[in-house]
């Protein structure tokens, strides 16, 4: 299994940043907020959030589009946005690295949530909870069920993101052919990944505040 | 649940994760709840919930908040800020203090204003000022006036100087009493600080050599062991310059 890595407060003219690396894939996520918005965006009871995908190589096209409405879905509900009405927090997840294309998305949209939640947290935005999320995949040959770390070999592939207060269900984007056992299967394998996500998320922010705390010792 | 003194950072909250003690059942004067804290009035986990990544704080005896550090400023009433004017209109100024909307100064709300004798502020102009007014539905209010003397207090224009930006948490360390990179500068060079818990910084001395190495030095401490600010301080000083405001660069 890839070690997985993650930062924060790398970049110094956001609000809050972070960094999550797995495997092949390495992602950078900013956040901006609760800032000024634009005029049209501006909802009366809530903060308006916005999430923008930059890919590695070349400008953003539909694919980027796509992977911003997934990460929105995901994110929204544990932002507690009425606290900040009438604002603006960006989300902007830029691509370092992936998995070639066409499946590397898979990797890219579990890395993606994971950063988005670091990057919330060092930023300071109001949220009622954590997410995690994993690319869980059917193998091929064996059918066995594991997290994916060769797209190529997966009859279907499965990112599948929990909340972690109520472990409650909140993205599953499968795609392939699987069973109904096959796709229970997957959920529970997610159950275990995300846990072990949250508890590198847990380590990520331990080092921030101990960080922050330096200024404590004689 | 029983606060488990056995694990070190048993105190550290990730948004959403329950509290280590049932603050509900700790005191009998009602509980106040600070920053970072929330009610969650989700019927099947109806809790006092962590919204912000940090430690649990206790100050005695009953308020609890979440230590946590953040660069955005969100207003709060009597804070003291540093504003840097936008606007002017008839009836008081436009200031941006860093949070997502601007705030109001009113043109009067200065020691010994009228009508007929006001201060003049221009645009790109700081002041030091006091929240009054802060909301989420409103744009925060802001005055120059001590409310419980009537007079400046300290509130006003900051003239001249340097102003930089850093996270909210240094700033209010260097609002605690003795902050140990501020002693040790005073103790070697004469300048003059003023620090809004908006995360603004306003520093002016006599030459620019001198006030790029306040900047620094205080930028450098945030991260220091209280052991090493000397040393660091020592450093930062030898380095720099000595030009006096005005003259031109040798």
């Amino acid at each position: 299994m890839s070690p997985t890595t993650t930062t924060t407060a790398l970049l110094h003219r956001a609000d809050g940043s972070s960094t999550w690396s797995h495997g092949p894939t390495k992602l950078l996520c900013s956040v901006n907020g609760p800032m000024e918005v634009r005029l049209r965006d501006e909802q009366v009871d809530k903060a308006t959030i916005e999430v923008i995908v930059r890919p590695a190589v070349g400008a953003p096209g539909t694919h980027e589009k796509s992977l911003e409405r997934k990460l929105l879905s995901a994110i929204s509900p544990i932002i507690r946005a009425q606290l900040h009405p009438r604002t603006h927090i960006q989300i902007t997840i830029q691509i370092i690295s992936a998995p070639p294309s066409p499946d590397g998305s898979v990797h890219v949209l579990a890395a993606g949530i994971n950063a988005a939640c670091m990057a919330l947290m060092d930023a300071g935005i109001p949220m009622s909870s954590t997410i995690s999320a994993v690319a869980i995949g059917v193998d091929e040959q064996t059918g066995a069920i594991s997290r994916i770390e060769d797209v190529n070999s997966a009859r279907s592939t499965h990112v599948i993101c929990y909340e972690n207060v109520h472990k409650q269900l909140v993205l599953c984007e499968s795609l392939g052919d699987f069973s109904d056992e096959e796709f229970f299967g997957c959920l529970e394998a997610a159950r275990e990944g995300c846990e072990e996500v949250y508890e590198r998320m847990r380590e990520g922010i331990r080092e921030k505040v101990e960080r922050n705390e330096v200024w404590k010792q004689a | 649940m029983v606060l488990n003194t056995t694990q070190p950072y048993a105190s550290l909250l990730l948004p959403g994760e329950s509290l280590p003690e049932d603050l509900t059942t700790a005191a009998s004067t009602p509980l106040r709840l600070g920053p970072g804290l929330f009610l969650s009035h989700d019927p099947s986990n109806p809790a006092i919930l962590p919204q912000k990544a940090g430690r649990l704080q206790n100050l005695a005896p009953n308020s609890y908040y979440i230590n946590s550090s953040q660069k955005r400023y969100v207003p709060a009433v009597g804070e003291s800020v540093i504003a840097q004017v936008t606007g002017k209109h008839v009836e008081g100024y436009k200031l941006d203090v860093g949070s997502a909307h601007p705030a109001q100064l009113d043109a009067l709300a200065f020691e010994g204003a009228t009508k007929k004798n006001r201060p003049m502020l221009n645009i790109g102009s700081l002041v030091y000022a006091r929240v009054t007014l802060a909301n989420k539905d409103m744009e925060p209010e802001l005055e120059c006036i001590d409310p419980t003397t009537g007079k400046s207090g300290g509130f006003g224009e900051l003239v001249s100087g340097y102003i930089f930006s850093v996270s909210l948490p240094l700033c209010r360390r260097l609002l605690l009493p003795n902050p140990p990179v501020l002693l040790a500068l005073a103790g070697q060079v004469a300048f003059e600080i003023a620090v809004g818990v908006n995360g603004r910084i306003w520093v002016k001395s006599g030459d620019a050599g001198t006030t790029i190495a306040v900047v620094e030095a205080v930028r450098r401490s945030e991260f220091l062991r209280e052991s090493e600010v000397g040393r660091m301080v020592k450093e930062v000083l030898a380095g720099r310059a000595s030009t006096r405001i005005g003259e031109a660069v040798s």
